[in-house]
């Protein structure tokens, strides 16, 4: 008699019925069932290389195997081979992320002999929702919302029958016992059809899907302005759901990687380089975010519809959750709603996959890919708050960590107390993380993210270590490349510095093992007249990156320039790559108003025309503070430091656009001037240790292909996002330094 | 940390953890309702009087709207005001430095004289130094309060509507469903101080003025159930003071707070938020919910034209919430010291 024991995503994905078909085909008796601590018992009598060969070949596809055992063992054997009850409360055995419809399910819902026909919530062990509609742990029925939806004989029957390909599935459900969807309107009531037709018709209608509610409505230009006003968003970008991947190739140049990554069981959009205009849905922009349905729903609506292409975007007002629920009917005035009535226990968006110099980036890691845990060898349990915007949690327990959906903008009270409070609460719970050795945060005094780890750690009375925003950044690559030694290049937007100051261009050296945090280099820094307020009105960054100010003259047009100059003196001092290229981006006049995070960079990237050039960066030598113990150590230690200068070069740039030469060709150089500065102070940094990059301004392709002009290939993640989305992650990776 | 820095006496989130550090462990105590460690404006030390002290220290002391003379009278009667004390008696004492100029200090006593006279309070006991450190003119003071039959009237026809066991008016007072009154527009003082540091011409003054003169009418018509003078800090940090000490959250909405266009554009300018900025002439009043419109009445009568009910407290959350003119709602955070970016 033979013990083998199976981890990696093994529950919610047909693992036990899969296993059971297989021993009973070689005639085995024994057991299977999922043990306390995530992993999967497999009990048989004889023969477990044959069995366990046939296993690893035959698996299904949502299965990983990260690792196995097998061991001799007595007891009691059974007659047959069973499928018996979960063992206690599981500890750590998550289910996998909610995966797009299988091609047999879709087959079937197109089959008008089936049972399932037209039935948008048929699923199987290979597919459907999973964490969207997870409560506790394990993933067995009575723990998710389908609770609600008892099995008529017919799906009990596909659930017990152990040739059927439903046998076991969790998420079985048919149009007589399962829920259902209904179009509402103010003309009545209806179905897909209805909801079809009003698209087509150019209404603007709400759709709930597997993890909150999209608006969609047409691409035509009329129809997406009318959405503009609607959601308050005149400028930002909307995905938009594609027909098929033919129709995907007719919208944009597609890559062999980015037809993969839109096809593959996350479904995630795509940021892809346009081919189509699409002026209205993504102004002024040379990329578009794309998707191919997901849901047998987005099947039905599209078998309807005479659209290929919808808009698909997020139901909610700037900065606030996506709506879940049907309060929407209230709160949004839109043509009509298309709503069903399961309830979505975990609100999960869209996730967002760009790929940049052919290397695959995540923007948001959301659906598709929550709650895949990660190994990080860390011994205690912790909590980490993330950042601000784009913020994320993370949880460690068990040598590895979870990290959260993405949760959003935590500044917005309504995202801050309805949904990262409950994430918070959620995970803690789900994971059974009973005792917290850590609770991290952010060093942000204001952050509403740090002040809640600290009541939180106080009440818990654990420890509350708060981590700088980007050694954060470049510890959740690490984390992810599982690296010991690195030089981060990390830039950004704005984070917190350990010296109180408003850090954003660094370049990091980060030894666990020797217990080295060292800043060895950043930007040239320059004020943010109005603080906040220079971010949305990047002009007022410019002012400050000049030498000779009798250049603004010729944007007085937009800012009081005078009454700038005079409030000089009070501007927040910054290092921030993130608000140069914005600068850039308002002095050659592309952008001079954000209307949304990363707006003026964005513009700037899709203007920029790319070319050899020659910059020369400018960098001087300074000694102050830069040495620190640990990511969370504020005092410091004196040492020497590379600071890029960009005064000089941003008035000669400034000089030449209003000589007349074109903004494509200096935006794409003052991109390149600050990717290739950082680059070499980094390569110098890094005595045989990898160069890696974190932050959002890595998203810039440019800037990327220039970093490594100088630096060769570079560590980019792929798995967690680069910018804020990611901080969670080496949040947690931070208390690394706590145990060397 | 080894040394004091400039943020641990800002009056926000770093004062408090110092207080609480190294001060309050050596010398809590109290005389009689309201100790130390509460950090109200000012304490009893018997059934009939409250006492408060406060420094001066502000450049230019001479502004738009009055001087460190004018800012010091007022400012400490209004800490006794709010408690519902009638100001009555202050010390002065002056700390000057070598070579101040003459006509200054005089302008400075002037503003002194005036405001003795508006407030109606005597001056009894003062002292005087002159050293050579670089401090321009530092004045303190302490301030001596009566109890007032408009505190009787006040606490009477509040404990008709419901329970209130203090003594003074508390801080810690607010209960769900009280409405939030700031008796006129915000951030004026800071607005014109940091003005006139800039070199920016400005329209509008500091709002320097004894609030007794209006809190008192307020206190007539009854119903308030906690007070406090938002100064440094702002209403931000009064707001989140009486959140946390009452237990309760505080919602207001952007759109109902008095606030000038001036003043908005120059605080926009600069980056800084005018819910931190400091007044010295407002009160910001928590009035039970059935005399809230009567209290505003009594206000505008007493000549605070722009006060306004600007939202509520509420046991739906613990922070204090504001609502933005679009719908959105973002936490009013207890201010630390300078505005920090954290735009993204
Ligand atoms: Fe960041
Ligand atoms: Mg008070
Ligand atoms: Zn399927
Ligand atoms: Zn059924």
């Amino acid at each position: 008699m033979f013990k083998i024991t199976v981890r990696g995503v093994v529950q919610g994905v047909g693992f036990r019925p899969f296993v059971h078909r297989i021993a009973s085909r070689m005639g085995l008796r024994g057991y299977v069932r999922n043990t306390g601590d995530g992993s999967v018992e497999i009990v048989v009598d004889r023969n477990p290389e044959e069995f366990l060969n046939i296993l690893l070949k035959e698996r299904p596809p949502l299965v990983v195997i990260e690792d196995f055992s097998v061991a001799k063992t007595n007891g009691e054997i059974p007659e047959t081979f069973r499928i018996v009850e979960s063992g206690g409360k599981s500890l750590l055995s998550l289910p996998p992320p909610d995966v797009a419809v299988c091609d047999k399910c879709l087959e079937e819902v197109l089959d008008s002999k089936n049972r399932r026909y037209l039935y948008p919530f048929t699923s199987c062990t290979d597919c459907g929702p999973r964490f969207t509609i997870s409560k506790s742990l394990p993933f067995d029925r009575e723990n998710t919302s389908l609770a609600d939806f008892p099995l008529c004989p017919d799906c009990r029957k596909e659930y017990g029958d152990i040739k059927d390909r439903r046998y076991f599935a969790q998420t079985i459900a048919c149009p007589r016992c399962g829920p259902q969807y209904r179009f509402v309107w103010k003309g009545g009531e209806g179905g897909i059809g209805d909801a079809a037709n009003a698209l087509d018709s150019g209404k603007i209608i709400a759709i709930k899907g597997i993890g909150g509610y999209h608006i969609a409505c047409l691409t035509e230009d009329d129809v997406v302005l009318r959405l503009r006003k609607l959601l308050n968003r005149p400028q930002q970008p909307f995905a938009v759901m594609v027909r098929d991947l033919s129709s995907a190739e007719r919208v944009a140049e597609l890559s062999n990687e980015e037809r993969a990554e839109l096809l593959s069981p996350a479904r995630p959009i795509v940021v892809v380089r346009k081919k189509l205009p699409f002026e209205a849905v993504a102004p002024e922009l040379d990329t578009i975010g794309i998707m191919l349905p997901y849901t047998p729903l987005h099947h039905l609506l599209f078998q309807e519809l005479k659209a290929d292409y919808l808009v698909m975007t997020s139901a909610n007002l700037p900065g606030e959750p996506m709506y879940i629920d049907e309060s929407i009917m209230e709160k949004m005035e839109l043509d009509g709603f298309l709503v069903h009535n399961l309830e979505i226990a975990n609100r999960v968006d869209d996730s967002v996959v760009k790929y940049v110099g052919g290397r695959r980036l995540l923007i948001r890691r959301s659906r598709g890919f929550v709650p895949q845990p990660i190994k990080i060898d860390i011994g205690f349990n912790a909590i980490a708050v993330g950042a601000e915007l784009y913020n994320s949690i993370a949880l460690l327990k068990e040598g590895k960590a979870v990290v959260s959906q993405y949760i959003g903008n935590t500044a917005n009270f309504r995202t801050y107390n309805e949904f990262f409070k409950r994430a918070v609460k959620f995970f803690a719970r789900y994971m059974n993380l009973e005792k917290i050795d850590y609770i991290i945060s952010d060093m942000h005094p204001l952050f509403n993210t740090t002040n809640f780890a600290e009541k939180l750690s106080k009440e818990l009375s654990c420890r509350h270590i708060k981590v700088q925003h980007h050694f954060a950044h470049a510890l959740s690559v690490m984390a992810e490349k599982g690296l010991e030694r690195a030089v981060a290049i990390t830039v950004d937007g704005v984070g917190y510095g350990m010296d109180g100051k408003v850090w954003g261009g660094e370049v990091l050296l980060i030894d666990l093992e020797k217990g080295r945090f060292e800043r060895r280099g950043r930007l040239e820094t320059f004020g943010l007249i109005g603080g906040d307020a220079a971010t949305y009105r990047p002009l007022r960054i410019a002012v400050s990156l000049l030498k000779r100010h009798e250049l603004l003259e010729h944007y007085c047009k937009y800012e009081d320039v005078e009454r700038l100059i005079k409030a000089l003196p009070l501007a927040v001092k910054t290092t921030s790559v993130g608000r140069f290229l914005d600068a850039v981006s308002a002095m050659l006049e592309v952008c001079l108003e954000r209307t949304y995070e990363g707006e003026p960079a964005m513009k700037l990237e899709a203007a920029a025309e790319p070319h050899e050039v020659e910059v020369k960066p400018e960098i001087e030598r300074r000694r102050e503070t830069c040495v620190y113990n640990s990511p969370f150590d504020t005092e410091g230690r004196q040492g020497e430091i590379k600071v890029l200068m960009l005064r000089d070069f941003f008035t000669r740039c400034m000089e030449r656009y209003l000589e007349g030469e074109g903004r494509g060709k200096i935006a794409y150089e003052a991109i390149a001037y600050v990717a290739r500065g950082l680059g070499e102070i980094a390569l110098d940094a890094a005595r045989n240790c990898k160069i890696l990059i974190s932050g959002g301004v890595g998203y810039n392709r440019y800037f990327l292909r220039e970093v490594e002009r100088v630096c060769g290939e570079i560590v980019v993640p792929s798995l967690y996002p680069l910018g804020d989305n990611g901080i969670s992650l080496g949040q947690i990776y931070a208390l690394k330094a706590l145990e060397g | 940390m080894s040394v004091i820095r400039k943020e641990d006496g800002a009056g926000g989130k770093y004062m408090v953890e110092l207080l609480k550090k190294h001060v309050f462990p050596k010398i809590a105590s109290r005389a009689g309702e309201i100790a130390l460690e509460d950090m109200e404006d000012s304490s009893d030390f018997c059934d009939d009087f409250a006492f408060t002290t406060d420094s001066y220290v502000v450049s230019p002391p001479i502004f738009r709207g009055g001087s460190i003379g004018s800012l010091s009278v007022c400012g400490t009667s209004n800490d006794l005001a709010v408690m519902g004390a009638k100001p009555e008696f202050m010390s002065l004492a002056l700390v000057i430095q070598d070579g101040f100029p003459l006509g200054d200090f005089r302008r400075i006593m002037d503003d002194i004289r005036d405001s003795v006279e508006l407030v109606n309070l005597s001056i009894i006991t003062g002292d005087t130094k002159v050293v050579e450190s670089n401090v321009g003119i530092i004045v303190n003071t302490a301030g001596i309060g009566r109890r007032s039959e408009e505190l009787e009237r006040n606490l009477e026809v509040l404990r008709e509507l419901r329970d209130y066991p203090y003594r003074w008016v508390r801080d810690k007072g607010l209960k769900e469903g009280d409405a939030i009154i700031v008796s006129g527009s915000i951030a004026e003082h800071a607005a014109v101080i940091m003005a006139e540091r800039m070199g920016f011409e400005v329209e509008f003054k500091s709002d320097v003025y004894p609030v007794w003169l209006f809190v008192r009418e307020a206190l007539r018509r009854g119903g308030v159930t906690a007070m406090k003078d938002p100064t440094r800090g702002g209403i931000a940090a009064a707001l989140n003071e009486m959140a946390e000490k009452s237990g309760v959250g505080i919602k207001i909405f952007e759109e109902r707070i008095p606030l000038k266009d001036e003043v908005r554009g120059l605080c926009e300018l600069l980056g800084l938020d005018p819910l931190t900025m400091a007044n010295e002439g407002k009160v910001v009043f928590g009035v039970h919910p059935e005399m809230a419109d009567e209290v505003l009445k009594a206000l505008h009568k007493a000549g605070q034209k722009e006060a306004e009910i600007i939202g509520y407290a509420t046991k739906e959350f613990a922070e204090v919430v504001l609502e933005t003119a679009v719908g959105t709602t973002r936490v009013v955070p207890q201010p630390i010291s300078d505005p920090i970016p954290r735009v993204c």
